[in-house]
C-alpha cells in the first residue's frame, strides 16, 4: 500500500460488502465504526445496489478496550425481530480485525440464540486482500455456505457468475446477457450473482445446466459449482457484434445447445445497421487523423480486453491500450494503473481514452466515456449495457459521438 | 416497546461517552469525523490534505476532493496502511510521504489520521515535530478516530480549531471583524441581518468557514472581534480569544429576545455603533411572538431529532423559557458550553433522555410510543400528521431576531393545526 495520490485501491472488505449488496432477503452487518457503512451504502445505492440491508453497530473506544461484542448481539437480534430476514452476513471490519475479534466463533456462539437464522461470517477481512480478491472469496463462499444439493431443473437454466457492483454498469450488462442466452436458447435465469438476487436463488444455483462466468473472480465458484453438481461454465464476456456472435457459437457448442437462429441473425442484422454508417465515418476520421487513432481502455482487466478487441476489429483503431485497475491482475498486455499512469494518461489528449469517472475528470473528457469504477454519479439498472449486440451499438455511438466532437 | 432503560439522562451525562444509540443497529450511521475534515479541507483554498487510514477510507472519501472547486489548487492524497504497517507502524512511510507534499509544493498539510491510525498509537504529532524543522510545509495533525465520538461533528471543529494555530500574532488589531460560520458564496441562504447590518456599518468583515482562504485564517488575529454563527465555530472563536486576545460573541445558541437583546448591546458597545434600532421591528414582531408563544405551548412535551447545524442543549433552553419539556434529545456532540447549557436546563428542573438516533425506523416506533406533542428536527415520522414535524434543518447560519421570528411561527403553527386536526377528529 503505501501513498495514493488518486483513488487508492478496494480493500477485500469492501469487495466483500459490494459483493454481498445485491441479495435481497438478507442483511449485512458490519461490526465497527459506522463510518465505513454510513460511505458504504450511500455509494451501493448510487450505484444501483438495493439488495441486502446494510447496517453497522458502531463502536467505542470502551468495547475496543474491553473487547466487548454485546452490540453485535443486540444489532442481530433487532435485526431479526424487525425485518423478514433470515440470512445474516458478518462483515470485517479495520478496528476488529486488529484486535482480534473472531466472527466465526462469535457467529458459532451465537447460532443457538437464532436458532432459525444464518449467521455468515465472512474470512475477506485483513489489510493484505484486495478488493478483487474479496469479490472471489466471497462468492466461492457464498456458494459453499448456502447452494443446497439438488437435481438439474427440469428446463434449461443457467447462472450468471460475477455480476457485482464493483464492475462498472453491472446490472445493464447482466440484464443483456440474460436477454441473449434466455431468447437464443430458451432458457431461463437461474440467478445472477450477485446482483438484484435472492438468497433462495443462491441455495438453487446447483440445479442450473451451465454458467456463464463474466469476469475472472467468477472462476473458482464456477469450478466449485462444476465439481459440486457437475455444471459446465464457460468464462468470456461477450464485445462487439462478431464478438457476440462468436459467444453464442461458443456457448452452443460448449454446452451442446440448440440456437434460435433466426433470433441470433436478426440481432445481429439489427446491430449492424445502426452501425455501419458509425464505422464509415470513424474510418474516414481515423484514416485522416492517426494520432487520434488510438483507444486507451482503464478498468477492470476483462472488460478492457473486450472491448479493445471491438475497437480495433470493427473501428480500426490502430493502437489499442489496456490498463487494468487491481495489481493482482497486471500483466504485460493489462498493466496496473498506476498513479504515475493515470497523471501520464490524463496529460495526453490524443486520442480515445475510456476509464473510470476519476480518470475522465482528470482528463476533462466525458463521463460517457465511463467503463469503469469509482464513479460519483448516479446510476440505474436501464442504462444502456456495454457487452452484447446493444453494447456494440452503444459502444460505437459513444465513439461516433466523441469523433463528431473532435472533427 | 424496545428497552431504553439503556440510556442516560442529561443530569448523568459529563461527554459523549454516556450518550447511547436509541436502537442499537445504525442503518446506515453518520458520517465519520474523517469525511467533514477532509470536506472542509479541500474547500479552503491553499490547505492540502493527507487521510491516513484504510482503503475504506481512501477510496469513498475520493469524491470530496474531485468535486472540490479548489481540487486544482493544492494536494490531496491519502496514505493506506497495509498487513505490516499496522504492526510495526507506518513511521517511515508517512515522512517520505510528507517530503514528497512538500517537494510538490503544499503549504499546509492536514495530516487526517483515522481510526486505524488511531488505534494503532502511532505517534504522529511527534512525527510531526521530528520532520517539520526540515520541510517548508506547515503541518497539522488531526485525530479523527470515529470510535471516539458520536457522528461527524469533531471532524469540523477539530479541523477549525487547529486552522487556528495558523494564525499569526498581530501587533495591531484592525476594525475587521471574523464572522465565523457563514461562506460569502453562500448565495441561496440568506445572510442573517446582523451580516446585513454590519455591512452597512462599513465594519469590515472576514468569513472564516469553507471557501475562505488560508490567509483568511492566518490574519484572523488582527480581528477587533469575532461573532460565531455555529457551534462546530465556538472552539476556533474560544483558541483565538485565548491565543490572540480576540473576544468572541456566540449568536447560534441564543433564541430569546432578551438573550440576543443583551448580546446586540455587547456588539454595539465593542464596536461603536447602533446595532438594534436598525432592527426595531424585528424585534419588536420577535417580542409580541414570544409572549403569544408562552402562552400556547406552555406543557408543550417535544423530541428532538437531528436538528442540523443547531446545538440542541441551547435550543431546549429556549424552549423551557417558554414552558415546554422536552422528553428526549438526539444529541451528537457534547462541547464544552454544553455543560453551562446542562446547569440551566437541570435549573428548571428538565431532565431530558439524551441518546443518539441513527435508524430512522426503529427509532421513529420508539418516538411515536413516547408520545410527545411535537417532534423537533428530522425524523422518519417527517411526513406523519401526529406527532407533528418542525423542521429546523434550514436554520443553518442564521441566527437573531429572524431566526426567533420563524422558529415560533412554525412552532405556534404546527400546534394550532395539530390541535384542530385533533378536535375535528382527523388525528
Amino acid at each position: 500500500m503505501g501513498l495514493y495520490k488518486t483513488t487508492p485501491p478496494l480493500s477485500g472488505r469492501m469487495g466483500a460488502l459490494w459483493c454481498l449488496s445485491g441479495i435481497a432477503d438478507s442483511a449485512v452487518v458490519e461490526y465497527g465504526c459506522m463510518g465505513h457503512m454510513a460511505y458504504g451504502r450511500t455509494f451501493l445505492n448510487r450505484m444501483g445496489a438495493f439488495g441486502s440491508k446494510l447496517y453497522s453497530t458502531h463502536i467505542g473506544e470502551t468495547e475496543i478496550a474491553m473487547g466487548d461484542t454485546s452490540r453485535l448481539t443486540k444489532v442481530i437480534r433487532q435485526i431479526l425481530e424487525t425485518e423478514d430476514v433470515k440470512t445474516i452476513f458478518l462483515l470485517p471490519s479495520s478496528v476488529p480485525e486488529i484486535t482480534g475479534i473472531d466472527l466465526a466463533a462469535i457467529a458459532q456462539e451465537l447460532s443457538p440464540q437464532f436458532p432459525h437464522s444464518s449467521l455468515i461470517p465472512l474470512s475477506a477481512g485483513g489489510f493484505d486482500i484486495c478488493g478483487h480478491k474479496g469479490v472471489e472469496l466471497t462468492m466461492l463462499q457464498l456458494v459453499k455456505t448456502l447452494s443446497k444439493s439438488t437435481a438439474p431443473t427440469p428446463s434449461l437454466t443457467f447462472n450468471i457468475i460475477g455480476s457485482c457492483a464493483d464492475l462498472y454498469n453491472f446490472l445493464p450488462d447482466a440484464a443483456e446477457i440474460e436477454r441473449l442466452v434466455s431468447n437464443t436458447f430458451s432458457a431461463s435465469l437461474l440467478c445472477t450473482m450477485t446482483s438484484r438476487t435472492h438468497v433462495s436463488e443462491i441455495e438453487a444455483m446447483g440445479g442450473a445446466h451451465f454458467n456463464l462466468v463474466i469476469r475472472r473472480e467468477g472462476e473458482a465458484t464456477a469450478l466449485y459449482l462444476k465439481e459440486r453438481f457437475g455444471t459446465p461454465y464457460l468464462m468470456a464476456r461477450p464485445y462487439g457484434i462478431d464478438g457476440t456472435l462468436e459467444w453464442l457459437t461458443q456457448l452452443e457448442k460448449e454446452f451442446n445447445l440448440s440456437a434460435n437462429k433466426e433470433f441470433v441473425q436478426q440481432e445481429y442484422k439489427k446491430a449492424a445497421e445502426q452501425i455501419t454508417v458509425m464505422q464509415t465515418m470513424a474510418a474516414r476520421f481515423l484514416r485522416a487523423h492517426k494520432a487520434e487513432s488510438k483507444l486507451t481502455l482503464a478498468g477492470h482487466a476483462d472488460v478492457t480486453s473486450g472491448i479493445a478487441r471491438y475497437g480495433r476489429s470493427a473501428f480500426g483503431f490502430d493502437q489499442t491500450i489496456c490498463f487494468c485497475d487491481c495489481s493482482c491482475m497486471n500483466s504485460h498486455d493489462n498493466p496496473y494503473t498506476t498513479d504515475e499512469i493515470k497523471l501520464e494518461l490524463a496529460k495526453d489528449s490524443k486520442g480515445f481514452l475510456m476509464g473510470n469517472d476519476e480518470l475522465l475528470r482528470m482528463s476533462k473528457r466525458k463521463p460517457n466515456l465511463q467503463i469503469a469504477s469509482p464513479d460519483n454519479l448516479w446510476h440505474h439498472a436501464y442504462e444502456p449495457p456495454l457487452v452484447g449486440y446493444r453494447g456494440a451499438v452503444h459502444l460505437a455511438t459513444v465513439w461516433a459521438n466523441e469523433i463528431m466532437q473532435r472533427d | 416497546m424496545t428497552g431504553i432503560q439503556h440510556l442516560k439522562c442529561l443530569s448523568a451525562v459529563k461527554s459523549m461517552k454516556t450518550i447511547h444509540p436509541l436502537t442499537p443497529a445504525a442503518f446506515p450511521g453518520n458520517h465519520c469525523p474523517m469525511h467533514t475534515a477532509l470536506s472542509l479541507g479541500t474547500r479552503i483554498k491553499g490547505v492540502s490534505t493527507l487521510v491516513i487510514g484504510t482503503s475504506e477510507c481512501g477510496y469513498y472519501s475520493r469524491n470530496i476532493p474531485i468535486t472540490s472547486p479548489y481540487a486544482d489548487q493544492s494536494l490531496h492524497w491519502t496514505y493506506i496502511l497495509d498487513s505490516k504497517e499496522v504492526v510495526f507502524g507506518f513511521r517511515d512511510g508517512i515522512i517520505n510521504t510528507i517530503r514528497e507534499m512538500d517537494a510538490a509544493g503544499a503549504k499546509i498539510i492536514l495530516l487526517l489520521a483515522t481510526c486505524v491510525p488511531e488505534l494503532i498509537g502511532e505517534d504522529i504529532d511527534s512525527i510531526c515535530y521530528e520532520i517539520q524543522p526540515r520541510i517548508k510545509a506547515r503541518l497539522l495533525h488531526i485525530p479523527l478516530g470515529n470510535f471516539k465520538c458520536g457522528s461527524y461533528q469533531p471532524g469540523y471543529w477539530k479541523t477549525l480549531k487547529k486552522l487556528g494555530t495558523l494564525t499569526e500574532k498581530a501587533s495591531i488589531k484592525t476594525k475587521t471583524v471574523n464572522l465565523l460560520g457563514r461562506s460569502i458564496l453562500e448565495e441561496h441562504i440568506p445572510m442573517p441581518e446582523i451580516v446585513s447590518v454590519l455591512k452597512r456599518n462599513q465594519v469590515p468583515l472576514r468569513f472564516l468557514s469553507p471557501d475562505s482562504s488560508l490567509e483568511d485564517f492566518v490574519s484572523a488575529g488582527d480581528a477587533q472581534m469575532s461573532i460565531s454563527l455555529s457551534p462546530f465555530m465556538n472552539p476556533l472563536a474560544e483558541y483565538l480569544e485565548k491565543e490572540h486576545d480576540v473576544p468572541f460573541i456566540s449568536l447560534h445558541d441564543i433564541y430569546s429576545v432578551k438573550e440576543i437583546n443583551q448580546v446586540y448591546t455587547v456588539l454595539e458597545n465593542h464596536l461603536e455603533l447602533k446595532i438594534i434600532p436598525d432592527m426595531m421591528d424585528l424585534k419588536k414582531e420577535a417580542d409580541s411572538l414570544q409572549t403569544q408563544a408562552a402562552m400556547q405551548l406552555k406543557d408543550t412535551s417535544y423530541i428532538m431529532a437531528n436538528i442540523g447545524a443547531l446545538q440542541p442543549l441551547p435550543l431546549s433552553v429556549y424552549f423551557s423559557e417558554l414552558g415546554m419539556s422536552p422528553i428526549m434529545i438526539h444529541m451528537e456532540e457534547y462541547y464544552p458550553s454544553d455543560a453551562k447549557w446542562k446547569e440551566l436546563l437541570l435549573a428548571r428542573d428538565k431532565n431530558p433522555i439524551l441518546c443518539l438516533m441513527f435508524h430512522e425506523n426503529a427509532d421513529k416506533t420508539i418516538i411515536q410510543e413516547l408520545c410527545p406533542h411535537l417532534v423537533i428536527g428530522d425524523w422518519g415520522g417527517r411526513n406523519q400528521p401526529k406527532p407533528p414535524t418542525l423542521q429546523t434543518m434550514d436554520f443553518y447560519g442564521q441566527v437573531g431576531y429572524e431566526r426567533t421570528i420563524s422558529l415560533l411561527n412554525r412552532i405556534t403553527t404546527i400546534q394550532c393545526r395539530s390541535k384542530e386536526a385533533e378536535d375535528h377528529g382527523i388525528i
